[in-house]
């Protein structure tokens, strides 16, 4: 960065905690305490740009200029989107004289397109981040013996924009040489001297948040390139990671709780990574696979109650409201859901800064850094089908969980609601695995099949919506000690179950065409041998 | 990258004016730009031919006989369709456009062409669909008389928002033939000039089809 402008990639990971926690750790033996020079010091005065209708924004862009003493450095930063990748962004970076926002001298022709058309005078500061930095370089070799050279950095400062102001404390972690893993394995072992979270946000991310007021959005995930020949490895690499970003990018929303989607997003993103882990199963060793799918599961179940509320208060509370307007009772049962929701979204909000949360993602994130399952549990075997094309495992996969359904929904008419769940949970796999693998071909063909596969599944549903709603009623409605159950809440609870109850019987012939359709509709892959 | 189609069926609207205007701005900024020309009158590639060396670069594709193959690493792509333009054919083009920019005169012919312009254009699938935009710019406006009104008026009954409008200058058509744009021009009423330009460009850089995939909106004042 020596007065010449440069493109680069940076992969870092981001520690926050309570100002104190993470002065604590910044003396700790891994990062200043063990180095032999002391941490250089600076003041830094970054300030982000964008035009009136936020176009930079939207185009997952951050354009700033920092002030470093008498120098200014102008730098834009693309993938910085909310959901972009958690720890890599690539960036352009050049001299300037002055805190005049300078677009025309940006020489990297992909950035300078990703910028687009800024008008003359466009360019207008949103926020500024202001933050007293020390900087140590850590050296050293990570777990494997690697060399490594990380820079640490510890923000102290704040944030402002439109007349407010924000705290701002974090420890970052850049690495400079070395393999990523590195970097996990150091935020891993800081863990052990004082809990911190990961903060997945950029300053630029927070800034905006400030600047417009707008709440966290909620994201979906993002589709996955996958190719058929390309190799099983690379897919499994992929899909993982895929998961990991989906869930990630929603914990804001979740924290913030307004919108139902925020935990909905990050716990679909859970149970994607947790159906990955089932569907390649049979290629990673097994100890891995339980020791992941273990945290992944500890984490849902903390989330499901939030979910669980959301959806009865809008899906299955809301249509009963409509047809019995005015009825005290459920109005009744209507205020004793929402303070369970919220003491629901308190759970979660303790179970996204529980150290267990955090230790899960950094060593979920250096497990796929290294694509770790490459160890010596892998046997032979394994070995070969990571090495073979996607297409021919996806074949597979497809065909076993395809016949495991159909042999749990043998004579559908004749089945106990108990084995119909098990149908509904062998058709979520299904629906999962093809969810995976169906870029990989044909849309023409596969989309009959995907569509009689939703079909089954939304009728199915139906029997859930009963389960759930006796389950959590059964829940509302148990004597507790210390608490008086409001006059009313019994008689809704009967309400609620006796019209759903009723609905299930309803829904029966349904029920059974969905079936048969989906039974009848040909495999869109080609199917392997038994 | 954003493609434009600069499209009316009513000739003499301004269409090349528009469509130069709008590639010069572009390769001024250092975008990589390409001028199509699917009019048979080949207008706009010999503005490109006749343009100097010395302002932002645009690349010419002679598309008079039909769409023809892309040039690699293009960041925006305008392209001037041919007046009196058949359905079908707009319909290709229409396929690849993210906007389309429909200049419309302030006489009373004109703005009834167009208001049936935009109605056949309505029907068609990708407009329909809502996957391409339609900007309408009021363009050689004099302002303050009567048929500016008229115009204004037009813009509300046809369901349009105008974007932006071009006031009427001699200096358009007295720097087309040495390939120059007001964008290559300086001076105080050139800047005036280009600024009638400003609300029309943000509509285009909004269409950039990598906008709508992060979910961000929402203006702030600044």
């Amino acid at each position: 960065m020596a007065g010449e402008p440069s493109t680069g990639t940076e992969i870092e990971l981001k520690l926050t905690a309570e100002p104190s926690v993470l002065e604590r750790l910044w003396q700790a033996p891994q990062l200043c305490g063990g180095q032999e020079t002391a941490p250089k010091t600076k003041n830094l005065e970054n300030v982000y740009y964008d035009t009136a209708d936020l176009r930079l924004r939207k185009r997952g862009l951050a354009f700033r200029i920092r002030r470093d003493g008498e120098r200014f450095i102008q730098t834009v930063k693309s993938g910085d989107a909310e959901a972009a990748g958690l720890f890599s962004r690539s960036e352009w970076e050049g001299p300037v004289p002055s805190l005049e926002p300078q677009p025309d001298i940006v020489d990297d022709p992909n950035i300078r397109a990703a910028l687009g058309l800024i008008l003359p005078g466009e360019l207008r500061p949103v926020f500024t981040t202001r933050v007293h930095r020390e900087v140590q370089k850590v050296n050293g070799t990570d777990s494997l013996g690697r060399l490594k050279v990380i820079e640490a950095a510890f923000d102290r400062g704040q944030i402002e924009a439109a007349g407010t102001v924000q705290p701002l404390a974090e420890i970052e972690l850049e690495l400079v040489e070395g393999s990523p893993r590195a970097l996990f394995d150091l935020a891993l072992s800081l863990q052990d001297i004082a809990p911190t979270q990961l903060e997945t946000r950029s300053k630029s991310t927070r800034g905006y948040a400030l600047a417009t007021g707008r709440r966290p959005a909620w994201h979906r995930a993002k589709p996955l390139a996958l190719k058929a020949d390309m190799k099983a490895d690379d897919a499994l690499a992929a899909i993982f990671e895929s998961c990991l970003l989906h869930w990630t990018a929603n914990e804001a929303a979740a924290l913030e709780g307004s919108d139902p989607e925020g935990v909905h997003q990050l716990r679909v993103g859970l149970r994607r990574f947790r159906s990955a882990l089932s569907v390649f199963s049979e290629l990673l060793p097994p100890e891995h696979r339980s020791r992941l799918n273990e945290d992944a599961r500890w984490i849902l179940g903390a989330l499901g109650p939030a979910r669980d509320w959301d959806v009865f208060l809008a899906d299955l509370l809301a249509p009963l409201e409509l047809n019995r307007e005015g009825d005290k009772d459920l109005a009744v049962l209507r205020k004793a859901v929402t303070e369970r929701r919220a003491e629901a979204y308190a759970q979660v909000r303790h179970a996204l800064s529980d150290p267990r949360y955090t230790r899960f993602i950094l060593q979920l994130g250096g497990w796929l850094e290294d694509r770790a399952w490459h160890c010596a549990d892998l046997t032979p075997a394994q070995a070969v089908w990571l090495d073979q094309p996607l297409i021919t495992l996806a074949d597979k996969l497809l065909s076993k969980r395809h016949r495991k359904t159909l042999k749990l929904g043998r004579r559908f008419a004749h089945l106990s609601i108990e084995q119909r769940h098990r149908v509904r949970i062998g058709m979520k796999k299904l629906r999962y695995t093809t969810e995976f693998f169906r870029d990989l071909y044909p849309q023409k063909k596969a989309a009959p099949y995907i569509k009689a596969m939703r079909s089954l599944q939304e009728s199915l549903g139906h029997l859930n919506d009963v389960a759930v709603a006796e389950t959590l009623l059964a829940d509302l409605t148990k004597p507790q000690a210390g608490r008086r159950r409001p006059a009313g809440l019994e008689q809704a609870a009967g309400k609620v179950i006796g019209w759903y109850a009723h609905g299930v019987t309803q829904f029966e012939p349904e029920m059974r065409a969905t079936w048969k359709a989906f039974a009848k509709t040909r495999p869109f892959w080609h199917e392997a041998p038994r | 990258m954003i493609t434009v189609l600069v499209a009316n069926t009513k000739g003499g609207c301004g269409k090349t004016t528009v469509a130069t205007h709008l590639a010069a701005v572009f390769a001024n900024a250092g975008l990589r730009t390409a001028l199509a020309d699917a009019d048979k009158q080949g207008s706009s590639l010999g503005w490109v031919k006749r343009r100097p060396d010395d302002v932002g670069a645009i690349t010419p594709l002679d598309w008079r006989d039909g769409p023809g193959k892309m040039p690699k690493a293009v960041d925006r792509l305008v392209i001037d369709s041919p007046a009196a333009m058949k359905m079908g054919k707009i319909d290709d083009l229409l396929r690849i456009a993210d906007v389309v920019v429909v200049p419309v005169l302030p006489s009373g012919f004109d703005v009834e062409a167009t208001g049936d312009f935009l109605k056949r254009l309505e029907s068609l699938k990708p407009i329909r669909k809502s996957k391409t935009a339609v900007a309408v710019v009021r363009n050689r406006v004099q302002l303050g008389t009567r048929s500016a009104a008229q115009l204004d008026s037009f813009m509300l009954g046809v369901g349009h928002v105008g974007v932006g409008r071009l006031r009427h200058r001699t200096v358009y058509t007295e720097i087309a033939g040495q390939g120059l744009s007001i964008f290559d021009l300086s001076g105080q009423r050139n800047e005036e000039l280009q600024e009638d330009w400003a609300p029309l460009l943000r509509y285009i850089e909004n269409c950039d089809p990598q906008i709508g995939k992060i979910a961000v909106g929402g203006e702030i004042s600044l």
